[in-house]
């Protein structure tokens, strides 16, 4: 029958809360994707604009540039995610083994001894995968922040996409209609980054 | 590592497969997890021991929102099936195994509870799906004596757990059958050993037969497709199968 204990629950939250990361970052590479061809889509409005488009046209070739190396960043982070997804199951799969040996030894003194010894190792083992845990946590979280310093400037160029639509003659409507799209799915992706990141900082603490 | 690939997507309606595991411990079997999705639930097949529980996990993980899945299908009771359960269930407390009702006291030794277990009637039935129903087909004695097989109208797919697997050396080791001929060597041996009554492999080819299948997918090994499923069907139907002790006379042997 099924055994619930508070060990069963701590695992379950671990592996929830790598779950969660990993859709966070799942969200953010879409979005990422969609910054990308939104900033593509202002280069060709802004050719449109001729010469008065100029400024819009250097801003958003910026931010493709960004949305190309935050893509970049998201494909390092999945790779992590998906380790550390590994790690967690791992250790929640050792971490049972040890369960049910502590029930034995619990009810076992004849073979006590033999039973410390693998408890031993089993524990040495979950202390590793544990280390191991959380160096990826560490990575991951010097990653996230520096993709949010990547949405930062994103951000910043986004608001000066939309100044210079302003100055974007006939065509200004339509830039205005795209610089708002970038900033509003740059402004996405900061979002999304940040609670990976706050969910990091909550699972350190 | 395993990884997630799709064999069917129509709008929220998806078939993928958990499959090829060329780090795994020589010691056990290749598996292939099927996951089936529709609307905002999804469905495992035939999960896979507990040895490779983080590796199907993540590759789960990588692409799809694990806690969509409500429903574990086992199609019978066997370790490399299903013996994953309690991992699956620390994960989610909430999920569901369908399951033969006569392993309904063997399968809580893999974990779960009374409340874990869904016991399927012999005759089969339907499962609902996030609004569309999967069709319980009846493979007794292929080779388990409580064994099921799930069939999806809507994608063409049947879900055929051991029957149509093959062992293939890693060089031959494909996600679809290309060579049907040299494919179904890999599969004899096995098949001939695990069917142990040739009526039994009767019933089921009937039942394929009539059915609209696409893909046949088996739980180890290359899946079918296109004209290679009644091709399967066929070479099934003729061939000889029988007591395990046939199987294992040392001409049979030679033979496999």
């Amino acid at each position: 029958m099924g055994h619930k204990n508070n060990g069963t629950a701590v695992r379950s939250a671990d592996l929830h809360a790598i779950v969660r990361i990993g859709e966070g970052i799942r969200g953010v590479v879409d979005t990422a994707r969609e910054v990308n061809l939104a900033a593509l889509n202002a280069m060709l409005s802004s050719r449109r604009g001729g010469d008065n488009a100029v400024g819009f046209r250097v801003a958003s070739a910026e931010l493709r540039g960004i949305s190309t190396r935050l893509m970049e960043a998201m494909q390092g982070l999945t790779l992590l995610v998906s380790s550390m997804v590994n790690e967690v199951a791992q250790r929640q799969r050792k971490q049972r083994n040890q369960d049910y040996f502590r029930r034995v030894q619990d009810s076992q003194d004849r073979v006590g001894g033999r039973l410390s010894e693998i408890l031993g190792k089993q524990e040495e083992e979950v202390d590793r995968l544990g280390m191991l845990l959380g160096q990826s946590r560490r990575d991951l979280h010097m990653k996230a922040s520096r993709a949010l310093r990547l949405c930062d400037q994103g951000l910043t160029l986004s608001r000066s996409a939309l100044i210079e639509a302003a100055y974007g003659g006939e065509s200004a409507p339509a830039l205005k209609q795209v610089a708002e799209q970038l900033a509003q799915s740059i402004h996405s992706v900061a979002e999304t980054l940040g609670g990976v990141r706050a969910e990091l900082e909550e699972a350190r603490t | 590592m395993k990884k997630l690939e799709t064999l069917f997507s129509e709008g929220t309606h998806q078939w993928q497969v958990i499959a090829r595991d060329p780090e795994r411990a020589s010691a056990l079997i290749d598996t292939n997890e099927y996951l089936i999705a529709h609307g905002n639930e999804a469905m495992l097949t035939d999960p896979g021991g507990l040895e490779i529980f983080p590796v199907v996990f993540s590759a789960l993980a990588a692409g799809f929102d694990p806690r969509r899945v409500k429903w574990i299908f086992a199609s019978h009771q066997d370790p490399d099936v299903i013996s994953s359960l309690s991992l699956w269930l620390e994960f989610n407390p909430a999920l569901r195994c369908y399951a033969s009702r006569i392993w309904g006291s063997f399968l809580p030794h893999y974990g779960g509870d009374e409340t874990t277990f869904i016991g399927l009637p012999d005759e089969g039935g339907k499962l609902p799906l996030g609004g569309i129903e999967l069709d319980v087909v009846p493979a007794h004695y292929l080779h388990s004596s409580g064994n099921f097989h799930l069939y999806d109208a809507k994608a063409r797919i049947l879900f055929s757990g051991d029957v149509g697997a093959a062992l293939p050396p890693p060089e031959e080791d494909e996600l679809f059958v290309t060579d049907f001929d040299r494919h179904i060597r890999h599969a004899e041996g096995f098949h001939r050993r695990f069917m142990g009554s040739k009526a039994a492999v009767l019933d089921w080819c009937e039942r394929a037969a009539v059915m609209d299948i696409d893909m046949l997918c088996p739980q180890h090994g290359s899946i079918y497709q296109g004209a290679d499923v009644m091709r399967f069907i066929n070479w099934f139907a003729e061939l000889e199968v029988g007591s395990g002790l046939w199987a294992t006379l040392p001409e049979m042997k030679k033979a496999a």
